[in-house]
């Protein structure tokens, strides 16, 4: 990719954003955008409402450069100064926050109970930052959940992988059912690990602690966007993932999408359970071969994987636009109802992404394979020449390298296509 | 033409309706998003673009929309955004570089090529502007349009083929008499080095022929001359140019001084373009039987040295006629007169080896090959394209190239057997065209070439002549063969394969200045001594060369940066007409005229070189020498050359290859 041949952001003309903030309704909803993203931004900038970005202090000067309405906001723990930025946003006569990261969710929670006067909000989005609450707060509503422990230390999870296995009635010498371990608030598959044997047990590091304990749940798992309006879906989109952590797309496989109705159910179980009445969720379900659902985790922001833009690709809709309209207090149930597209028949075609780990432990350069690029279905991909080499390490889930875009009919061209991709060498 | 009959097949070509699809829904998603994500959406839109222009007919999609591209934002902020201030001489770094950047100056261009035809309105260019800005930057870019064969374009993996195709529909659709004479030259520049394969100015040709046929365009010798030269490919004369049973049978009908006239001009036209048509092919076929010996000799334009040939060698050259030339394979009259005017006949082994293979039935498989490659949909027999190949390189044994191929020390030894050693590579021919197999001896033990399986080809192109197509897979594996039977001596292994792989002409005493183990140069004063005194005539004692020798030079880019090391063979050191010493040398590479950077560009032409040969100056050419061989008992004393001129040549080599290796120096006082 050649960088400086493409229009750096701060070669572009600054003139240009700022005119076409003109088309704002003021009737509309005015818009916190909590946390900095180009393309939220860009589809604030191209929808009918006032917006403003709140973000961090290293983002103001290509803000003022361009024209973007900007408060500057550290997002450090909430503390006593919390509520200055919440008094801030409402004397600025903002209607309610959008949280855009994991980071930003709690955030939103206090701003928007400030600005919408409904305390409640605040004490629900705790519940999505921290995942053992969540897990509750679910099974208490009556969702099916595996088995899940807070850990402290290393002893509780020897304990956990133990009695996990006890009750599954293993015999000694029996391989283990695995236990999963994940950080309480950090997005998808950050901090994940999987525990099979006790002797893993030792290498999780004393920071990782406290964490979360879950039991394996075999199925299929995949993912849903849904967004919610007035206390009801309204659009509900599935995401297929091929292996969790390297692959998705949208719209799933008429397999997958064959549990739809009985996965609406289990969201609006959700909504019911988390007193959710605006927004977008972002839950993970597994579905084992008998139909049987079991919840996995919520989140109350856009999924990563660039799901959105993933769903824009396939729907045309403006996946940002989209939640923006679901925080709107003022927006109509029929500017609502106007917005979305017919799931899965609305869609032009699949779209899929795959992100690249490097296979091998050291690497030294890109090299994109040739049957990728000539596939008919691949798009384009954001991966980045290396300048030396690399020992490449993967740590639990780790971050991947860059996402490579696919785009094509046949949702099972798609899965295989994006399977596939995990036998090939994008960095040598 | 050739693009809108392309077209017209290409309307309901799925794959490329498809690649028109993608590319229009991400120019779509370039031109929604505003300034903030656009970097963002761009890569999907080079990547469509690339895509489109690889496809026989894309270019024609993408400039469908090229009035969009800057509403829609596709230049912004970068310096496209300005094409009033764009540089022609500046889209070459764009053409050859990484793929995005060919995409975005493909984007660019096309949007160049609306302006100019006035279809689409930019309100800092006008239609002139942008017309000249393409033609300036088609002429300097003329070579993209002909596969890469470059060291550099081997070695670098390109986007050649989308480039191609955007330039060949640009020069199509934009034409001009400044664009047509740089193709004639290009073309002439290639067919004045007579190489075998003329299929690359042949295409350069056809969009000439193209251009021409569209426009009127003011007289010029530059026109003239491409008017010649596609004369020369269809046909010079009236006769010629009808179908080939007219031609035959309007030859018959002819009278003696017409046929004498007809025959003369044939001759005429092939000797001064390097190109024979189908029409010479069929008349000459007939004259095998037919024809006086003068008939023949003016048919072929052959001077005093062919004359005798034919009169010494008649019932051989009829037969060689008889079995070779046809409508099809007339290019390889060429040949056949070169070889006849070249006195190659009365090399003892030749005629004797020459009959054998007008009798000689290559294996079904490798007729089979040969008539698949030949490219006709009536392909003359398997012995037929063996026989004309052979004949085309004895004829012109400083033709022969590489192809795309890695093999450029194949190639070598083929035009070097073909000027040495001719009765060897008839052998040889004979060998791999009825057993499928060659052998050679490698110190002591025989190497088969049936019982190899390795080669440095991995993807053989086939973009050859016949002989090369027959003779390289061999040629290689036993190369490679050779190659590994050395590994462990810690030595460039040059020094022993050379001599046994090509001849024991090939002198054994053998230097480089690239140390084997670490790369780093050594002795460079040293070794540059040793090749003056090895090869100057001024330092060897006048001595000539008497066979030409095998040596490796390392290949660089314009730049002056190292891209490989590449075999040639040095033909001969002598002065040129204006007092300098130079190097007239034979490249593998089917293309002679290289720009290696530091002002080193190798001469094909007007110099003093023999069609085909490339020349430098004697110390430019040491400036990219890094191997040869010389011979022990004629060399003049190393000391004798000054130290400027060593130090000189020193200072070129650290400032363009050796830039980054160790450099080495023996210290002698």
């Amino acid at each position: 990719m050649v960088q400086e041949q493409q229009p750096t952001p701060s070669s572009l003309d600054p003139q240009a954003a700022g005119k076409r903030s003109a088309g704002k309704d003021p009737n509309k909803g005015y818009i916190a955008l909590l946390g900095w993203s180009l393309n939220a931004i860009d589809a604030m900038e191209r929808f009918d409402r006032r917006y403003v970005v709140v973000a961090p202090s290293w983002a103001t000067d290509y803000a003022r450069e361009h024209d973007i309405p900007f408060i500057e906001w550290d997002f450090e723990r909430l503390n006593e100064r919390s509520l200055e930025i919440a008094e801030t946003l409402k004397k600025e006569g903002v209607d309610v926050s959008v949280p855009l990261f994991e980071e930003t969710v709690e955030w939103a929670g206090a701003i928007n109970s400030v600005l919408m006067g409904q305390p409640r909000l605040h004490g629900q989005s705790v519940l999505f930052r921290d995942k053992a609450l969540m897990k509750r707060r679910a099974h208490l509503g009556g969702i099916r959940v595996g088995v899940f422990e807070e850990a402290h230390d290393r002893d509780d999870v020897y304990r956990f992988l133990r009695r996990v296995n006890q009750t599954l009635l293993k015999l000694d010498g029996d391989p283990n059912d695995p236990i999963h371990l994940k950080a309480f608030d950090q997005a998808g598959c950050l901090g994940h690990r999987v525990i099979r044997m006790p002797e893993e047990i030792e290498s999780i590091p004393d920071t990782d602690f406290p964490l979360l304990m879950e039991s394996h749940l075999d199925g299929w798992e995949f993912a849903v966007e849904a967004w919610i309006h007035d206390g009801e879906i309204k659009f509900l989109n599935i995401s297929e993932y091929v292996t969790l952590g390297y692959s998705v797309f949208v719209p799933a496989t008429p397999e997958l999408e064959s549990w739809r109705d009985a996965i609406t159910r289990e969201v609006e179980k959700l909504i019911k359970a988390f007193d959710i009445k605006f927004g977008l969720i972002h839950p993970e379900y597994f579905v084992t071969s008998d139909g049987t659902m079991y919840f996995g985790e919520v989140a109350y922001r856009p999924p990563g994987f660039k799901a959105f833009e993933l769903i824009e690709r396939a729907y045309g809709f403006n996946a940002y636009q989209a939640t923006a309209l679901m925080f709107d207090p003022k927006a109509t149930k029929e500017e609502v109802d106007a917005f979305f597209p017919e799931p899965v028949k609305g869609a032009k075609g699949h779209a899929g992404c795959f992100g690249v780990f490097p296979r091998r432990r050291v690497v030294s350069e890109l090299a994109f394979p040739d049957e990728t690029a000539e596939h008919p279905y691949f798009e384009s991909h954001e991966l980045y020449p290396l300048e030396e080499e690399v020992v490449a390490e993967r740590e639990a889930f780790g971050t991947h390298w860059g996402l490579v875009y696919f785009f094509g009919d046949d949702p099972h061209k798609m899965r295989d296509l994006l399977k596939h991709q995990e036998d090939l060498d994008f960095y040598v | 033409m050739e693009y809108q009959r392309l077209q017209d097949a290409s309307r309901n070509d799925p794959d490329l309706n498809r690649a028109q699809e993608q590319f229009e829904s991400a120019l779509e998603s370039v031109a929604q998003v505003t300034s903030i994500a656009r970097a963002g959406h761009l890569p999907r839109l080079f990547n469509a673009t690339l895509r489109l222009l690889k496809l026989p007919g894309g270019p024609a999609r993408i400039h469908g929309h090229a009035g969009r591209f800057d509403e829609a934002g596709v230049f912004e902020g970068s310096d496209w955004d300005h094409p009033e201030r764009l540089q022609p001489d500046l889209s070459r770094g764009s053409l050859t570089g990484a793929a995005d950047a060919v995409a975005v100056e493909a984007l660019s261009r096309l949007r160049m090529l609306a302006i100019a035809e006035g279809s689409y309105d930019h309100p800092d260019l006008d239609a002139a502007g942008a017309r000249d800005f393409l033609q300036r930057s088609l002429v300097v870019n003329l070579d993209l349009l002909q596969p890469d064969h470059t060291e550099a374009g081997r070695a670098g993996k390109g986007q050649r083929e989308a480039v191609r195709q955007l330039l060949s529909f640009e020069l199509d659709r934009l034409g001009g008499a400044s664009v047509v004479e740089a193709l004639v030259a290009e073309a002439d520049g290639i067919l004045e080095q007579r190489p075998i394969d003329v299929s690359a100015p042949r295409q350069l040709l056809d969009h000439v022929e193209y251009l021409l046929e569209r426009e009127d365009l003011p007289d010029s010798a530059s026109l003239r001359r491409g008017r010649q030269l596609l004369a020369a490919c269809h046909g010079p004369t009236e006769l010629t140019r009808a179908s080939v049973a007219e031609c035959m049978t309007g030859f018959e009908a002819m009278t003696a001084d017409e046929r004498e006239a007809e025959l003369a001009a044939l001759g005429e036209s092939m000797g001064e373009t390097g190109l024979a048509c189908p029409g010479h092919g069929a008349i000459v076929a007939l004259l095998a039987d037919k024809g006086s010996d003068r008939q023949l000799s003016l048919a072929m334009g052959l001077d005093a040295v062919g004359s005798d040939s034919l009169d010494a060698f008649n019932q051989l050259v009829r037969a060689l006629i008889r079995e070779a030339v046809g409508p099809a394979t007339a290019q390889c009259l060429v040949g056949l007169s070169n070889l006849l005017d070249r006195g190659t006949l009365f090399f003892p082994p030749v005629p004797g080896a020459l009959w054998r293979l007008t009798r000689l039935e290559p294996l079904p498989e490798v007729s089979a090959h040969l008539r698949e490659e030949f490219g006709h949909a009536d392909p003359p027999s398997g012995h037929s394209l063996l026989l004309a190949g052979v004949i085309s390189v004895l004829g012109l044994p400083l033709g022969v190239g590489q192809g795309n191929n890695p093999t450029c020390q194949s190639a070598r030894a083929i035009s070097l057997w073909a000027q040495v050693d001719p009765g060897f590579l008839l052998e040889m021919v004979t060998w791999a065209a009825r057993d499928n197999e060659i052998d050679l001896h490698f110190e002591g033990d025989l190497i088969r070439s049936s019982e190899l399986t390795e080669g440095l080809i991995e993807d053989f192109h086939t973009d050859l002549d016949t002989v090369s197509l027959v003779l390289v897979p061999h040629l290689d594996k036993i190369y490679w063969e050779m190659g590994r039977r050395i590994v462990g001596r810690g030595e460039d292994g040059h020094r022993w394969i050379n001599p046994e792989f090509h001849g024991w002409w090939v002198n054994r005493g053998f230097a480089t200045t690239i140390d084997y183990a670490t790369g780093a140069v050594a002795d460079f004063a040293g070794f540059i001594r040793q090749f003056h005194a090895a090869y100057h005539p001024d330092f060897n004692d006048g001595a000539e060369l008497i066979y030409p020798q095998p040596a490796g030079i390392v290949a660089t880019d314009p730049f002056g940066n190292y891209v490989g090391l590449h075999a040639i063979a040095i033909q001969r050191v002598e002065l040129d007409d204006e007092g300098v010493m130079r190097v007239y040398f034979y490249n593998p590479n089917n293309e002679g005229r290289q720009d290696w950077g530091q002002e080193i560009v190798t001469s094909t032409r007007g110099r003093g070189e023999i069609p085909g040969e490339s020349s430098l100056p004697f110390e430019q050419f040491c400036a990219r020498l890094y191997v040869f061989h010389y011979n022990e008992r004629e060399l003049g004393d190393p000391l004798a050359v000054p130290d400027d001129s060593v130090e000189s040549i020193a200072r070129m080599v650290r400032e363009s290859w050796a830039r980054e290796r160790a450099w080495h120096e023996v210290v002698t006082r």
